[in-house]
């Protein structure tokens, strides 16, 4: 007991020094590229020269005129919704692949994860194959004679967003489910059983707060790189699907106001920040450990 | 048997797993308010048993009857049979009054009963103080206890139990013996028990099935079990016993003639085993060996014989002689309790030491 306590305790340290150096290169990047955003986003861009006296010209700014707030909004929300549906569609995967088959758990997770493994532009494009105005669902429905004419509607719009993110993203999700799911005692399950709970009711009792960390996981691990893309909404989402990623890509690119676009990159990390604090405490994920 | 007052009946159970038949024809039947025990080396069947009871696996073959009910197609969730399971599955993300209160949840019961119910149960396995304490963090007595009193909570007909002292230690499993048996006492539920340590089954059941490879070697009180086993595999797995061989030579009026190389031809009060080769075997506990002076004769209704001391061991409140007979070789065990070990004490080993046993506690097996 004591002896593996000890190696333990060993093993963990020696973990945390191989770890070490590449833990304190990938930090000291994230805080240089923090402070820089910090820095631009209390200067002022004076068109070609940079002012450098604090100001909080930049925030006052994002506050004031409405697109900025409007399309954070937007971008959380559609975020948001990329992020329950993919997880919405991961989870009965995951259940299915966990409790349902019995050998080779593993393949089925490699070939669910198969669409992954395919380039990021190549699936966003592929959506746009389908989607589009001549694309296969329109040739499709109007061969089968149940559209007269090619519909527009299918493409550049968040719907065509929230879609592709969703299909982009829903492997990522089914992984931590996944692994939330194997954790569970399946005499767990059995004990449910027994002490009454019908196979519904033991999943809502047992299996659903067991595998919440991994439902969150998932979630976050969507949410928070949706709610900055900007190359699927270029792509798939036209000017209605446009999001803050893309507005803060053009500000450090053709708008050329470097300063402006890091106060909006802060406000959008503080308020991707708030919403998983919001969301954790909400599904109760603090409460539950996780091992 | 009291008739009529069978609580559980099995009925040619079976059950195959695949190409693997784990229970071969399995028939008991279990009085109600019994301690009954399923005892059985690893792998002979007994957790797949137990859960065709409690409703977890449906046998391939034969009936279950609980309570006058065929059950083989109800649910775990409709049966009136509760678990204490081998790991004890206490449901993580509880605390441990949420978990002993599980299966009440559902309950019709007014709030105020079901907290009673749970404070009880708290009480009757001192768990006080532990109430909001995470399952996780408490130890295998604790955790057993919780299991336990969560199973009681729903007032089971029958509590199936899988060796659920088998994580603890020695003394903590004599202390729970202790307890399983008054509370069973006390609650009046129908135990089914399962272990594959003989002297826990002896200690707490009013009787024991023992199980081999799926099938039922013999199913009796404990006491029977150890002093009048069926078979050899049953008299080797309750305790230790000396074996002998011997050949039949005549069995009338329940007395059986036997021809043995170590004890030339005797005749014992028990009738013969069914045998069709003519051989048999004959057992004796070691305890019911004495070590007599060597060349000393048999008293009468006594069989008598000589050994070599091959080994001697010193356990405290008994010890342990082993000797080879010095007519067929064959081995003899002997416990001596130390209360009379003045014969003992002569003992060396190689030396020639003399022993008997009283006829009647000859056994003869097939
Ligand atoms: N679900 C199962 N699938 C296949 N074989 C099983 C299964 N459950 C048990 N067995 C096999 O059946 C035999 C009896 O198992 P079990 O009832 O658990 O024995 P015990 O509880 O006496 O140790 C074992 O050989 C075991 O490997
Ligand atoms: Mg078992």
């Amino acid at each position: 007991m004591t002896t593996r306590t000890i190696f333990a305790a060993s093993g963990s340290r020696q973990g945390l020094l191989l770890t070490a150096p590449a833990v304190l290169v990938v930090s000291g990047i994230v805080a240089f590229a923090f402070a820089s955003l910090v820095c631009y986003s209390i200067w002022t861009q004076t068109y070609l020269d940079m002012d450098h006296t604090p100001t909080t010209l930049n925030y006052q700014r994002f506050f004031r005129e409405p697109m900025f707030l409007f399309l954070l909004g937007k971008s959380l929300l559609i975020a948001l919704g990329a992020s329950v549906i993919t997880v919405l569609a991961a989870y009965p995967v995951a259940y299915y692949v966990s409790f349902k088959v019995q050998r080779r758990k593993l393949l089925w997770i490699t070939i669910l994860t198969l669409p992954f493994w395919m380039s990021y532009l190549l699936r966003v494009f592929s959506w746009k194959l389908i989607l589009g105005y001549n694309g296969i669902l329109n040739t499709g429905l109007g061969t089968l004679g149940l559209i007269s004419a090619p519909v527009e509607a299918l493409l550049h719009n968040s719907f065509a967003v929230v879609l592709t993110l969703t299909h982009s993203w829903a492997p990522f999700a089914v992984v931590p489910i996944f692994l939330s799911m194997e954790r569970i005692d399946r005499s767990l399950l059995q004990a449910a059983a027994d002490l009454g709970d019908t196979p519904l009711q033991a999943f809502r009792r047992v299996v659903w707060p067991l595998t919440l960390s991994g439902v969150f996981s998932a979630g976050i691990l969507i949410f928070i790189p949706t709610v900055g893309d900007y190359v699927t909404p270029q792509l798939v989402g036209g000017t209605s699907g446009i999001m803050i990623g893309n507005l803060i890509f053009a500000m450090f690119t053709k708008l050329n106001n470097w300063p402006l676009g890091s106060a909006i990159a802060l406000m959008s990390l503080l308020a991707i920040g708030l919403i998983v604090f919001a969301a954790s405490r909400l599904l109760g994920v603090h409460k539950v450990e996780v091992k | 048997m009291m008739s009529g007052n069978h609580h559980i009946r099995i009925e040619g159970v079976s059950k195959a797993y695949g190409s693997f038949v784990a229970l071969k024809g399995i028939d008991l039947s279990i009085a109600k308010g019994e301690f009954f025990s399923l005892l059985g080396p690893s792998g002979c069947g007994k957790t797949s048993l137990l859960k065709i009871l409690g409703g977890f696996e449906a046998p391939s073959a034969g009936d279950v009857i609980i309570a006058g009910t065929r059950v083989n197609d109800v649910p775990p969730y409709r049966r009136n049979t509760n678990m204490v399971f081998q790991s004890y599955a206490l449901f993580p993300h509880l605390d441990v009054y949420a978990n002993i209160g599980y299966g009440l949840k559902r309950r019709k019961a007014s709030e105020a009963e079901k907290r009673a119910t749970i404070e009880g149960l708290i009480d009757l396995m001192q768990l006080k103080g532990l109430e909001n304490r995470n399952v996780e963090k408490l130890s295998g007595g604790q955790k057993q206890r919780v299991a336990l009193a969560r199973a009681l909570a729903l007032k089971p007909e029958v509590l199936l139990l899988d060796e659920p002292l088998g994580a603890l230690d020695k003394k903590l499993r004599d202390e729970m013996q202790k307890e399983l048996r008054a509370i069973q006492q006390r609650v009046g539920i129908t135990f089914v028990f399962v272990t594959h340590d003989q002297e826990e089954a002896m200690a707490l059941s009013d009787r024991v099935a023992v199980l081999f490879d799926g099938r039922i070697a013999q199913v009796d009180t404990p006491r029977n079990l150890y002093n009048r086993p069926k078979s050899v595999d049953v008299a080797q797995f309750i305790g230790t016993i000396n074996l002998f061989d011997g050949v039949l030579r005549s069995a009338t009026g329940g007395r059986t003639t036997v021809e043995s190389p170590d004890f030339g031809t005797i005749s014992v009060a028990e009738p013969a085993p069914s045998t069709a080769s003519g051989r048999l075997r004959m057992a004796v506990r070691p305890e019911q060996v004495a070590i007599e002076a060597a060349g000393a004769a048999a008293a009468p209704g006594r069989i008598a014989g000589e050994g070599t001391v091959t080994a001697l061991s010193f356990r405290g409140d008994r010890s342990y002689v082993e000797l080879a007979l010095k007519t067929s070789g064959a081995p003899l065990s002997v416990v001596v309790p130390n209360v009379s070990s003045s014969q003992v004490r002569s003992l060396d080993v190689g030396t020639t030491a003399g022993f008997s046993f009283a006829a009647e506690d000859l056994l003869l097996l097939e």
